[in-house]
């Protein structure tokens, strides 16, 4: 049974807000809160997205978009190496366990409400914002995620975009529920 | 006595912290990046303790703790659950299969370092010997 329509986007943005601020700063000691409309500009640049879903009784589907100076300073930060020693799979894999945690957590909360569910493996692609390249990859990393569950129907479901500072840079998050 | 911890986890980053906080004692720490190659390297080296992710490719950190527990030679090493599934669906299923704890990512290095003592004991790691 899907359980989905349970579950509001409003629940969702908070849990990923907590989960955002909880993982920036246990793990990183980055500073991390939701951007005031006026400052939410639009992406630019090089960019890293981490696309990871929970499957099951409930459809969610989380893109995190790093500026790529943000994932290098993550790395960097994280693996305790200097940003021009990193080479992109250890970006990529900092990416991805930043939105495993994230979305783990909110995967805890929809489990907490016996909703039984599981969470995929995180994609990391890599393009230029805003260009149809990175579309098409964010889209068919995001319907790998979905495998079965086919894609989205957009008049059953919730979209939302976030945006946070998380130390020096803007971390962007679309959300399908 | 040198305590050897294995933990097996898909990030290299997670890896890396759980490296760097044993570093202080007198641990050695030996890495797999999922749930097979971590059995693997369970029978080879015979960890005192094993943390264990959930979320892996290959074998996940459920069906790699039923391996586990089931291989007598490694049946009995201690593990600890390290993951960002924390809720009561995954960790009821963890309980079955005997673990002795869990930690929820993300974590702060004490965590760690305060539920280890509690399963094994951890020595400060010993001075290295003076060059002549």
């Amino acid at each position: 049974m899907n359980h989905s329509s349970e579950i509001c986007i409003e629940s969702v943005t908070e849990w990923l807000t907590q989960a955002v601020q909880d993982v920036s700063e246990t793990t990183f000691s980055q500073a991390a809160y939701p951007a005031r409309p006026l400052e939410k500009s639009v992406e630019s640049g090089e960019v890293l997205v981490a696309c990871i879903g929970i499957r099951g009784d409930c459809q969610l589907e989380v893109a995190l978009h790093f500026p790529q100076l943000l994932a290098g300073r993550l790395a960097s930060l994280s693996l305790e190496m200097p940003a021009a020693e990193l080479d992109e799979k250890m970006v990529d894999d900092v990416a991805g366990e930043f939105s495993n945690m994230v979305v783990g957590a909110v995967k805890s909360r929809i489990s907490d409400l016996e909703i039984v569910c599981a969470m995929t493996v995180p994609r990391v692609v890599r393009g230029t914002a805003g260009t149809p390249d990175l579309v098409q990859k964010v889209k068919a990393a995001l319907a790998v995620i979905r495998g079965s569950a086919g894609p989205r129907d957009p008049a059953a479901s919730a979209f939302n975009q976030l945006v946070f500072h998380v130390g020096e840079g803007l971390l962007h998050l679309e959300v399908q529920l | 006595m040198s305590k050897k911890i294995l933990t097996i986890d898909d990030s290299k980053m997670v890896r890396m912290i759980v490296t760097s906080t044993f570093l202080p004692y007198d641990c050695l720490i030996v890495g797999a990046a999922d749930g097979a190659e971590g059995v693997e390297v369970a029978l080879k080296e015979k960890p005192d303790i094993i943390f264990l992710d959930i979320t892996m490719p290959v074998l996940n950190g459920i069906d790699t703790l039923a391996k586990i527990r089931a291989s007598p030679e490694i049946a009995a090493i201690p593990v600890v659950m390290l993951t960002a599934e924390s809720d009561g669906q995954r960790l009821g299923m963890a309980d079955q299969l005997k673990v002795s704890g869990y930690i929820a990512k993300p974590f702060k290095g004490e965590q760690l370092i305060a539920l280890t003592k509690k399963i094994i004991p951890l020595a400060p790691k010993p001075p290295e010997p003076k060059k002549p």
